[in-house]
C-alpha cells in the first residue's frame, strides 16, 4: 500500500481564531462561523455582502494569525488559501481584481493577489477553490503601502452587483508550505492520490502511514481530482529522496493549476529515489497557465517510464538515462534535457525554449562515435519561436548518427550558425561528423542545401547525410579469435555493386561508410584460404543494411 | 610429372602446380593450359579458393575476391562441387572432358551451359595385375577412350588405376553411372569388375597373373586354321549329352575340331581368350572382344503369342532400362520360349515383370526371372592344361570332354564327364594274317573266362534284345559281344551289342532262330572278332566306363589259317582300373 504526504501547514482550519475585514475592503458583513457552507472540516467563515457592490465596495474575509508568518518564511512556498464566491458572473474580471488573496501584517497596508475574476478558473460557475499565493512574488496591487508580513491572510471580492442575501463570500481552510504532496511504497495510483487530497472524513486518511492533516479532514488543494482529470499544483512527488514508490496507471489526464502568483518552478512533477519505477500509459498533462506550467525532473536516474505521453504547454523537463517515453507528445514545452532518456519516435513542436537554443538539449558525453538512438524517428516542429531542434553539448565531441529525424519549420536557407538552424553543437573545440541517416526536412530528404547546424561554439561540425557504417568481422569458429588474413566482398544484392572488398585489418574487420539510400538486401562472402597455416572454408553470407547501416559476424570453419 | 594426392604433404606446391597446369577464365572455365602433372580432385578445390582469397589475378587465371565461391568440398575432400553462379554473376566454374583427366580421387560435379548436372566420378582400380596390363573401362557398351595407358596415379603399390570418369552428361546419367573395368591381356589371366561409380570415388577390383596355359603368340593363335570359325559355328542354346545319361542345354558348343592342325584343348582355350583380349575386333557370340563384360543372365519367360521369333545374337531391350544380347534361346519363337540367356550390354539386367524385346522381330516376353551366371572374364572358364573348370553355361562339344572337365549345364545340372578305360591289343604278324581275338573278364577262380555272368530271361526266337535278369553292371563296355549258352546248345552263341541300358542289350543283328531259357548262362565278350587292319600290325580295343576297383581279363589271339597257323597266344590285362591298358602279342608261326 502506497503512502502519502503534503509539507502544508494549516495557518488556520475556518473552524476558531480571529477574523475581520481590511480596512479597505470592509463593505460585506462580518466574517461569521458558517457550518452550512465549507469545503473541508466542517465549518468555514463567511460574509453577507450587503447592498455595496462595484470597484469602491471590496469586501474581505480575513483570518489574523495573530504573529507574522513571515518570520522564518522558506522562500518558495506559497499560502494555500480555500476561497469561496457564490456567484461567479457577479465577480469583476481579473484585470480589475475580481477575486484577490490579501497578506498583511495589519489591515489597513495589505498585499493584494490576483486569483480569479468573472471568466477565470471555474468562473463563472462560481463556488470553492484553492489559489497559491507565494507572498513573495509581486503582489496584484495593494491597499495602503502593501504588506509588510504575513499576519492577516484572507479572501477579497470584488463585485458587479449586490446580492442581499446569504453569505455569499468564505474562506476555508488556510495553509502555507511548498504544496508537495508525495507518494511512496508500492500500489498507489494517482486516483487514490487525488483521494488523499480531498480525504474530509476525519481519521485516516488513505494509504499506510499517510500524513493526517487537521484530524482528517484536510483537503489540500494540492491534487484534486476534477471532472475526470486531475487538477495540480505544487509539487507532486512520486519518490521522495527517503522512499521509494513503485507507480503503475494508465490514462491519467492531470490539469497543471494555472498559479499566476508564484513562479516558473512552482509546480513540478518529481521522480526521486533510485529504486523508484514510475510506469504510466496514456499520461496527459497540459498546463492551464504559463507562470508555473509545470516542470517534470527525474532525480536518481529513477525509472520513468511513460507510453504516448502527452505534455501541452509544460515547461522544463530534466530527464535521466532510464527515463524512457515512448513516442511522445510535447506540444509548446520547455527545454529537454535529455540526459539520455529515450524519448524516440517523439513529437517536439512548438518548443517555449529561448531563442539559439535548443529544444532539446542532449549534454551526454561521447568517448567514441555514438548513434544518438534516443531521439531516433523524432520529429521537431520549430513553429513560431525560433530556436534549435536540438543542441548538443559541450560534451558531444565524436561523431554522432541522428536516424529518421523530421526537422520542420527549422532555418532551411540562411546557411550555417543561424539560431534558427535545427542543430546546435557547443563543444568549443574538435571536429566530429554528425551523420544525418534517414532524416528529412518537411518530409524531404535533409540534404545540404536544406539542412545547417551551428558550431559558432568552436568545434567544427560536418554533416554527412545519410551514411552508415558497413562493417565484417571474422572470426575462427573454434576459438572466436580474429582472422587477420581474412578477405572479405560485401555487394548489393539486387546489382552485385560492391560495398565492401578487400583484407580485414588486424582486428578481423573490414568496414567503410556509404551514403544509406534504402534498406537493401546485401550478400557477400568471408575468406582465408591462402595456404599458409590455417585454411578455411569460405562463407557466404547475407543481410540487409539499414539506415543503422550493417554490422555481421562472420565464424569460419578451418578447412578439412 | 608428379602426382598430388590428397596428402601430399606441401599445399602450397600443389596449389601452384594445379593453377600452373591449368587456365580459369573469368566466366568460370577451368582449362587444361600446360603440364602433365595429376592431381587428387581436393587440389582443384583448394587452388580455387586460394584464387578467389587473392585480391589481384595473376596469369591466366582470372579470379580474385570479387567472385562468387567457385566451389564446395565434402568427404574429406573427395566430393568437390563446382558452382554455377551464372544468374547471379555470369560465373560458371567447370572443367571439360581434358582438365578431367589431370585429376582423380573423387568426384567434381558441376552445371553445364543449360543448367543441367554433369559429373566426374572418381574411379579406383586396386589389385595387381601383369606389368604392362592396359586397363579397360567399358560403359554404356563402349570403350572409354584410354588416356591412362599401363595406369595412371597409382599412389600405392595396390593401386593400378585412379581416373574420373564422366557419369551425368547433359542431366542424365551414363548407363546409370555403370563401369566394368577390365583387364584382358593375351596370356594373362582375365579380370574383370563391375561397379557403380557416383559422388566420390568408388573402387573396382582387377587381380591378373599370367597364365601359364597361355603361352601361344596372339599373332600364331590368331593364325591358326579355323581360328574364327569356333566362336561362330554352335551358338545359341545347344543339348550336350556329357555323361551319356541325357543332353542338358548349354550356351553353344566350343570344339577344337575345326582347327585342323591344333585340335587340342591348348588352341581352342587360346582361341577364344584371342577373341576376347583387349584391342581386337573379333567376336564371341556376336559381341566385340572389347565388350564382353561377361555379365550373362540367364531370363525366365513367360511363353507369349504372336508367333514373333528372336534372333540369335540380336539386341534385346526391357522395359526396366537396359540392353543386352540375346545369346540363347530355348525356343526362338515367343509362342515357345522359356529360358534366355543375355550378355548385359547396359543397365541393369530385367527383372520379374520386365518385358523383354528383341530388336528385330519386336518378339517380346514378360520376364519371370533372372539368374546372374558365375561367368569367368575369359568367359570359357579355368583350363588346368588338361581338364575344363568351366562357368555355368559354357557349352563344349560332348565328345572332346574327357574325364576331369567339369562343366554346368544352364538347367543347373552338372553332368560328369563319363572316366573311359580302353583296352587295346596289338598284334604283330604276318601281314597275310588274319588273328582273331577273344577276351573277357576272368573267372574269379579258374584261369578262365567267368562264363556266368549273367542269367537270361525268357525270350522268343530271333530277337533284337537281350534282356538279363539283373542290371547291367555299370563298367560293361556300351559295345561288344554276348555271350549267350542257350538251353539246349552246349556251346555259347555270341551276339555283337551296339547298346545297352538297364537289363537290355540292344543287338546288331538279332538272335538265331533259339529262344532264350530263363536262366540261360550268359556273359560278355569284350573281343570276339577279327583284329582290325590288314598286315604286319592290326589292333582291336574295347572301352568301358571304369566303375571301381579292379579287374581281370583273359582271352587269346588266334590265328587258325590253315596254311600257315600261327601258335595261339593267351593274353591277359590284370588289374584293370581306372587306367587303359594295352597290350602287343606277337604271333609266331607254327613249327
Amino acid at each position: 500500500m502506497a503512502t502519502y504526504s503534503t509539507d502544508l501547514t494549516t495557518a488556520t482550519d475556518a473552524a476558531s481564531g480571529t477574523w475581520t475585514e481590511f480596512g479597505s475592503a470592509n463593505t460585506g458583513g462580518t466574517p461569521a462561523s458558517d457550518t452550512e457552507n465549507y469545503i473541508q472540516g466542517v465549518e468555514c467563515r463567511s460574509q453577507t455582502t450587503g447592498t455595496k457592490s462595484g470597484s469602491g465596495n471590496p469586501k474581505s474575509v480575513v483570518y489574523n494569525h495573530g504573529s507574522d508568518l513571515s518570520s522564518g518564511w522558506t522562500s518558495g512556498d506559497a499560502f494555500f488559501c480555500w476561497l469561496y464566491y457564490a456567484v461567479g458572473a457577479n465577480l469583476d474580471t481579473f484585470a480589475n481584481s475580481g477575486h484577490q488573496v490579501g497578506i498583511a501584517n495589519d489591515t489597513t497596508n495589505v498585499d493584494r493577489f490576483t486569483v480569479s475574476g468573472s471568466a477565470s478558473g471555474r468562473n463563472p460557475y462560481g463556488g470553492w477553490f484553492c489559489p497559491a499565493v507565494d507572498p513573495e512574488q509581486t503582489a496584484t496591487n495593494s491597499y495602503g503601502t502593501g504588506g509588510a508580513g504575513y499576519q492577516y491572510i484572507g479572501g477579497i471580492v470584488y463585485t458587479l452587483a449586490s446580492i442581499s442575501k446569504g453569505t455569499p463570500h468564505a474562506v476555508d481552510a488556510i495553509r502555507y508550505g511548498r504544496g508537495l504532496i508525495s507518494m511512496t511504497g508500492t500500489g498507489g495510483s494517482f486516483s487514490e492520490l487525488a483521494e488523499y487530497n480531498d480525504y474530509n472524513a476525519g481519521g485516516t486518511p488513505p494509504g499506510t502511514s499517510s500524513t493526517s492533516v487537521d484530524s482528517g479532514r484536510h483537503r489540500l488543494g494540492l491534487f484534486q481530482e476534477s471532472g475526470g482529470t486531475y487538477l495540480w499544483k505544487g509539487v507532486m512527488s512520486l519518490g521522495t529522496t527517503a522512499s521509494s514508490v513503485t507507480l503503475t496507471d494508465s490514462n491519467v489526464t492531470i490539469l497543471v493549476e494555472d498559479c499566476p502568483n508564484t513562479y516558473a518552478d512552482f509546480s513540478r512533477l518529481e521522480i526521486r529515489n533510485a529504486s523508484s519505477s514510475v510506469t504510466v500509459s496514456n499520461l496527459t498533462i497540459t498546463a492551464l497557465g504559463t507562470t508555473a506550467p509545470g516542470n517534470v525532473e527525474v532525480f536518481n536516474d529513477a525509472p520513468f517510464t511513460l507510453n504516448s505521453p502527452v505534455f501541452n504547454g509544460l515547461g522544463t523537463f530534466d530527464l535521466d538515462a532510464n527515463t524512457d517515453f515512448n513516442a511522445p507528445t510535447f506540444n509548446g514545452c520547455g527545454l529537454i534535457t535529455l540526459n539520455e532518456a529515450d524519448i524516440s519516435n517523439g513529437t517536439i513542436s512548438g518548443s517555449t525554449v529561448a531563442a539559439d537554443t535548443g529544444a532539446v538539449h542532449d549534454n551526454r558525453t561521447t568517448t567514441s562515435p555514438t548513434s544518438i538512438s534516443e531521439l531516433d524517428n523524432c520529429t521537431f516542429v520549430q513553429g513560431t519561436n525560433a530556436h534549435h531542434a536540438i543542441d548538443f553539448g559541450t560534451g558531444v565531441d565524436d561523431d554522432i548518427t541522428l536516424t529518421g529525424i523530421e526537422f520542420t519549420g527549422f532555418d532551411e536557407t540562411s546557411g550555417e550558425d543561424q539560431p534558427g538552424a535545427a542543430l546546435r553543437f557547443l563543444a568549443t573545440s574538435g571536429s566530429l561528423t554528425c551523420n544525418l541517416v534517414g532524416c528529412t526536412v518537411g518530409g524531404a530528404g535533409a540534404s545540404a542545401t536544406n539542412f545547417f547546424k551551428d558550431d559558432a561554439a568552436g568545434v567544427a561540425v560536418t554533416l554527412a547525410f545519410d551514411t552508415i557504417t558497413l562493417s565484417v568481422t571474422v572470426l575462427d569458429a573454434t576459438d572466436d579469435t580474429a582472422i587477420t588474413t581474412a578477405h572479405v566482398q560485401l555487394l548489393k544484392d539486387s546489382d552485385k555493386s560492391v560495398l565492401l572488398s578487400g583484407a580485414v585489418n588486424g582486428s578481423g574487420v573490414i568496414s567503410d561508410s556509404i551514403a544509406y539510400d534504402a534498406d537493401t538486401d546485401v550478400v557477400g562472402w568471408a575468406r582465408e584460404h591462402n595456404v599458409s597455416g590455417t585454411d578455411y572454408i569460405q562463407q557466404d553470407f547475407s543481410g540487409q543494411y539499414t539506415a543503422n547501416g550493417f554490422a555481421i559476424t562472420i565464424r569460419l570453419e578451418p578447412a578439412e | 610429372m608428379t602426382v598430388y594426392d590428397r596428402d601430399y604433404a606441401t599445399p602450397a606446391d600443389a596449389v601452384t602446380a594445379v593453377l600452373a597446369q591449368f587456365s580459369i577464365t573469368a566466366g568460370g572455365d577451368i582449362r587444361h593450359d600446360t603440364g602433365t602433372h595429376t592431381f587428387h580432385v581436393w587440389w582443384l578445390h583448394r587452388a580455387l579458393q586460394k584464387k578467389v582469397w587473392d585480391l589481384a589475378t595473376s596469369g591466366n587465371d582470372f579470379l580474385n575476391l570479387a567472385k562468387p565461391n567457385p566451389s564446395t568440398s565434402e568427404a574429406l575432400g573427395t566430393i568437390i562441387t563446382l558452382l554455377d553462379h551464372t544468374t547471379d554473376f555470369s560465373v560458371r566454374y567447370n572443367i571439360d572432358d581434358t582438365a578431367a583427366q589431370s585429376f582423380f580421387g573423387g568426384s567434381i560435379e558441376q552445371q553445364n551451359g543449360s543448367s543441367q548436372t554433369e559429373r566426374y566420378s572418381g574411379l579406383i582400380v586396386l589389385g595387381s595385375a601383369v606389368a604392362g596390363t592396359e586397363l579397360q573401362i567399358i560403359q554404356n557398351a563402349a570403350v572409354v577412350t584410354s588416356f591412362w595407358g599401363t595406369g595412371l596415379n597409382q599412389t600405392d603399390s595396390n593401386t593400378l588405376l585412379r581416373v574420373l570418369v564422366k557419369t551425368i552428361v547433359a542431366g542424365a546419367e551414363v548407363d546409370k553411372q555403370i563401369v566394368v573395368v577390365k583387364a584382358s591381356e593375351f596370356q594373362d589371366t582375365y579380370a574383370v569388375w563391375e561397379t557403380t561409380l557416383g559422388l566420390g570415388e568408388k573402387v573396382a577390383a582387377i587381380s591378373t597373373a599370367d597364365d601359364p596355359n597361355n603361352n601361344t603368340a596372339l599373332a600364331t593363335v590368331q593364325a591358326y586354321t579355323g581360328f574364327a570359325g569356333v566362336g561362330a559355328t554352335v551358338e545359341g542354346w545347344d543339348l550336350h549329352d556329357v555323361d551319356g545319361n541325357g543332353a542338358d542345354p548349354f550356351l553353344g558348343s566350343l570344339s577344337y575340331a575345326g582347327l585342323t592342325g591344333n585340335q587340342t584343348k591348348d588352341a581352342l582355350y587360346e582361341v577364344v581368350k584371342a577373341y576376347l583380349t583387349r584391342g581386337t575386333t573379333d567376336t564371341l557370340w556376336g559381341i566385340d572382344g572389347d565388350l564382353y563384360t561377361a555379365r550373362l543372365f540367364q531370363l525366365t519367360l513367360t511363353p507369349g503369342a504372336g508367333s514373333l521369333l528372336y534372333v540369335q545374337n540380336e539386341i534385346v531391350t526391357w522395359t526396366g532400362g537396359g540392353e543386352g544380347v540375346m545369346l540363347a534361346a530355348d525356343d526362338l519363337d515367343e509362342d515357345n520360349i522359356t529360358r534366355m540367356v543375355i550378355h548385359l550390354n547396359k543397365g541393369i539386367a530385367p527383372v520379374n515383370t520386365d518385358v523383354i524385346t528383341g530388336a528385330t522381330n519386336s518378339a517380346d516376353n514378360v520376364v519371370t526371372a533372372a539368374e546372374k551366371l558365375a561367368t569367368a572374364a575369359n568367359y570359357i572358364g579355368v583350363y588346368t592344361g588338361s581338364n575344363w573348370i568351366a562357368p555355368k553355361g559354357t557349352g563344349f562339344l560332348a565328345s572332346e570332354l574327357i574325364f576331369g572337365d567339369s562343366v554346368t549345364a544352364l538347367d543347373g545340372q552338372t553332368p560328369g564327364v563319363p572316366q573311359n578305360v580302353t583296352l587295346s591289343l596289338t598284334v604283330n604278324c604276318d601281314a597275310s594274317d588274319d588273328p582273331y581275338a577273344f577276351l573277357a573278364e576272368k573267372d574269379g577262380v579258374l584261369e578262365a573266362p567267368d562264363y556266368n555272368t549273367y542269367n537270361g530271361t525268357a525270350q522268343g526266337t530271333s530277337v533284337s534284345t537281350i534282356i538279363v535278369d539283373a542290371a547291367i553292371q555299370a563298367d560293361e563296355p556300351q559295345t561288344g559281344y554276348i555271350g549267350v549258352l542257350h538251353t539246349g546248345r552246349t556251346y555259347y552263341t555270341f551276339y555283337e551289342y551296339s547298346s545297352w541300358t538297364g537289363s537290355t542289350f540292344t543287338l546288331v543283328g538279332t538272335t538265331d532262330a533259339i529262344a532264350i531259357t530263363a536262366g540261360d548262362n550268359m556273359f560278355i565278350a569284350y573281343f570276339y572278332e577279327a583284329l582290325v587292319g590288314t598286315g604286319a600290325t592290326q589292333t582291336l580295343s574295347r572301352s568301358f566306363v571304369f566303375d571301381s576297383g579292379t579287374r581281370d581279363f583273359v582271352g587269346w589271339v588266334r590265328h587258325g589259317d590253315p596254311t600257315i597257323p600261327d601258335k595261339p597266344v593267351p593274353i591277359a590285362f590284370n588289374s584293370v582300373g581306372s587306367n587303359s591298358q594295352s597290350l602287343i602279342v606277337q604271333l609266331e608261326n607254327e613249327s
